[in-house]
């Protein structure tokens, strides 16, 4: 290979191997170390965002103007009237973003069953429709789910079916108050009992066909109160949403929200998730800038002389200093390499077998009001990835600017005189 | 090639500690002309290489003129300096000074290197050079593999092959056995001979006091005598 200061830099590294080594494996264990939190991080924040809104919620929501968060039964798309819920979930399901829809009816009642009674929140769905866009009926553990073969059967959460005393079979009675300003009620029977994990879902939701819940309610079937909406790619609902609801406000009064809008919480814990893994590459960063500053200080001490005799055989101070920078950044590069292959592996195994975190207890595990799930899963963030990256390379030639600096300043009659 | 490689002028340099100050030279009036092969000599202390150094622009006077080449170093940057000294000077240290890292052929074609010739002219040239004073077949030595003399025959390679108007040697069979330094002194001489490029030394070596063909005394920071060999002319600046 020709001589070129990059190969005399690569070498130079190498005149200390066991210290060269010993920095790299530490600049090397930190990267995999951040890839390995990146990586979970990122996992975590997918975990939650699906679950929190392919449990129940749906990444868009299509309302009324006025109806959410209050959820007044008579504010119904299309006001009185209703509209053309067909027509509406064409128009939606032809952006190309969009990969299912579905409407929905809420409410809200008294179920009872016996001599028990709970209030309870009423959901009505189109059976072959609903699981496109949400994993509810993943979560029955008895029973099925519904079907339109039994518009009377519902689906209710186990932990309402301890409490009311019932089971599979089960007649319930729900009675709530209609739109029309009636009373509705009527019998049903309990097809499935499904668990969340989420408290307010296995202990308060009464899940049903929309057509039954429109006729409790009393509900034209052009009346719905929402369309959820699941897309090809989420990190893209608040522009789906806004987009859609500038189209489809030209024929009807709507207002389209985003999960983020919809699960604040759930945002605001994304974004402080994302918020920590930057503060964990900060840490990281400033260790390898003591790292990094620690190998080419030691570097350029020991080799004092030599830089005299290169400034006095015409090596001029820049020529020095990008030297010893050359040298930073192939330390930097030979670590993340290292690190790379290191990471590799573990990113793999996060992301095919996750890690248990319920494994002792068999328990679901939640974070800030959404279901993990036992097992946490990563997921690549090649974004993080490369961020940490070139991070990495920045703090490295930061690092070396110090000595670098030092070496340049050296005088060579003076530096020659150096033992 | 100028008439005159080296030529100073009143040439003073007082170096100083705190409240201390120590004359290193005091007044030295000197020419060499191009082709010399001369040595200076003086007992430790005397300014002999300190002289060094400021000929080739390691360190700056605090009068006088000094003309290396053609090129009045008094009045260059220090960044002009560098640059003479790649071009047109030529460095042969005690202790060879050669990279560890590098090669035999690599540490004499870092000069070259760093003038951004072009790799395969630096080969060829370098080459030439090792089959001429003996280096040949050495040329993926590292340093560490090559014993003292043959060092600082790479170090003569690294000096010359840019091919400078001046070669400066700062005790440079300090470190040698007697016969490794005859042989260093007759590769130089031959060079000097052939190539005309001029030699100028520092030393307390006889051997290289007797191979000088001029020799220049030096104590406390004046010269004392100014010998050329076949003349034996003695002419005290």
């Amino acid at each position: 290979m020709n001589l070129g200061l990059p190969q005399l830099a690569w070498r130079n590294l190498w005149r200390n191997r066991r210290r060269t080594f010993i920095t790299m494996a530490a600049i090397a264990f930190g990267y995999a170390m951040l890839l390995f939190v990146a990586c979970l991080m990122a996992g975590l924040r997918w975990q939650m965002i699906q679950n929190g809104t392919c449990l129940v919620m749906s990444q868009i929501q299509v309302h009324a103007p006025g109806y959410y968060p209050n959820r007044a039964l008579q504010k119904t798309l299309g006001g009185r009237q209703g509209t053309d819920v067909s027509a509406l979930l064409a128009t939606i399901a032809s952006d190309r973003r969009v990969i299912a829809v579905a409407p929905r009816v809420y409410g809200y009642g008294l179920l009872s069953a016996a001599h028990r009674s709970a209030g309870v929140e009423l959901m009505g769905v189109v059976p072959d429709q609903e699981p496109k866009i949400t994993t509810l009926n993943k979560q029955i553990i008895k029973g099925g789910y519904l079907t339109t073969h039994a518009p009377k059967g519902v689906v209710i959460g186990d932990k309402l079916a301890s409490t009311i005393g019932i089971g599979l079979g089960a007649e319930i009675v729900l009675l709530t108050q209609a739109a029309d300003g009636s009373m509705g009620n009527d019998v049903y029977t309990v097809v499935g009992i499904l668990h969340t994990g989420l408290d307010a879902v296995d202990r308060g939701l009464v899940l049903m066909s929309l057509t039954s819940l429109q006729d409790l309610l009393h509900l034209a079937p052009a009346r719905i109160h929402e369309v959820g909406i699941k897309l090809n790619h989420i990190t893209a609902a608040a522009t789906v949403a806004a987009a859609l609801e500038i189209r489809l406000s030209k024929t009807l009064p709507v207002r389209v929200k985003a999960w983020p809008e919809l699960a604040p919480e759930l945002a605001n814990y994304v974004q402080f998730n994302q918020g920590v893994t930057v503060v964990l590459f900060f840490i990281f960063f400033l260790v390898a800038v003591i790292g990094v500053m620690n190998t080419m200080l030691m570097a350029v001490f020991e080799r004092t002389r030599e830089f005299g005799m290169l400034m006095a055989v015409g090596m001029r101070p820049a020529q020095v200093i990008g030297l010893i920078m050359t040298e930073a950044v192939g330390l930097a590069v030979a670590s993340l390499v290292l690190g790379a292959a290191l990471g590799v592996p573990l990113l793999w195994y996060l992301q095919v077998h996750g890690l248990d975190l319920g494994g002792a207890t068999g328990e679901v595990v939640s974070v800030a009001g959404v279901v993990v799930g036992h097992l946490w899963y990563g997921r690549q963030d090649f974004t993080a990835y490369s961020q940490a990256a070139v991070g990495l390379a920045v703090t490295a030639l930061v690092s070396a600017l110090y000595p670098a600096w030092r070496a340049a300043q050296l005088r060579p009659t003076e530096a020659m005189r150096k033992v | 090639m100028d008439e005159w490689a080296v030529k100073l002028s009143d040439v003073r340099k007082t170096y100083r500690t705190g409240p201390i100050e120590v004359p290193a030279l005091r007044g030295v009036t000197l020419s060499i002309a191009a082709g010399e092969f001369a040595a200076t000599a003086g007992p430790s202390g005397s300014g002999k290489t300190t002289l060094l150094n400021i000929i080739g622009g390691l360190d700056r006077a605090d009068n006088g003129e000094i003309w290396v080449a053609g090129q009045n170093l008094q009045i260059l940057s220090s960044g002009d300096l560098a640059h003479v000294r790649l071009q047109r000077i030529g460095f042969v240290f005690q202790t060879y000074n050669l990279l560890p890292v590098l090669t035999a052929l690599e540490n004499a074609e870092f000069t070259l290197l760093l003038q951004g010739m072009p790799a395969r002219k630096r080969r060829a040239r370098v080459e030439k050079l090792f089959s001429e004073i003996g280096l040949a077949g050495l040329e993926d030595r590292r340093p560490a593999e090559l014993s003292g003399g043959q060092q600082q025959r790479v170090a003569v390679a690294r000096a010359m092959v840019t091919e400078p108007a001046l070669i400066l040697a700062d005790e440079p069979t300090a470190n040698l056995d007697s016969a490794s330094a005859i042989a260093l002194l007759d590769v130089m001489e031959q060079l000097n001979r052939t190539t005309r490029t001029t030699f100028l030394f520092s030393t307390h070596d006889p051997q290289v006091m007797e191979r000088a063909h001029r020799l220049i005394r030096l104590r406390d920071g004046q010269i004392v005598s100014d010998n050329t060999r076949n003349s034996q002319t003695a002419a005290v600046a």
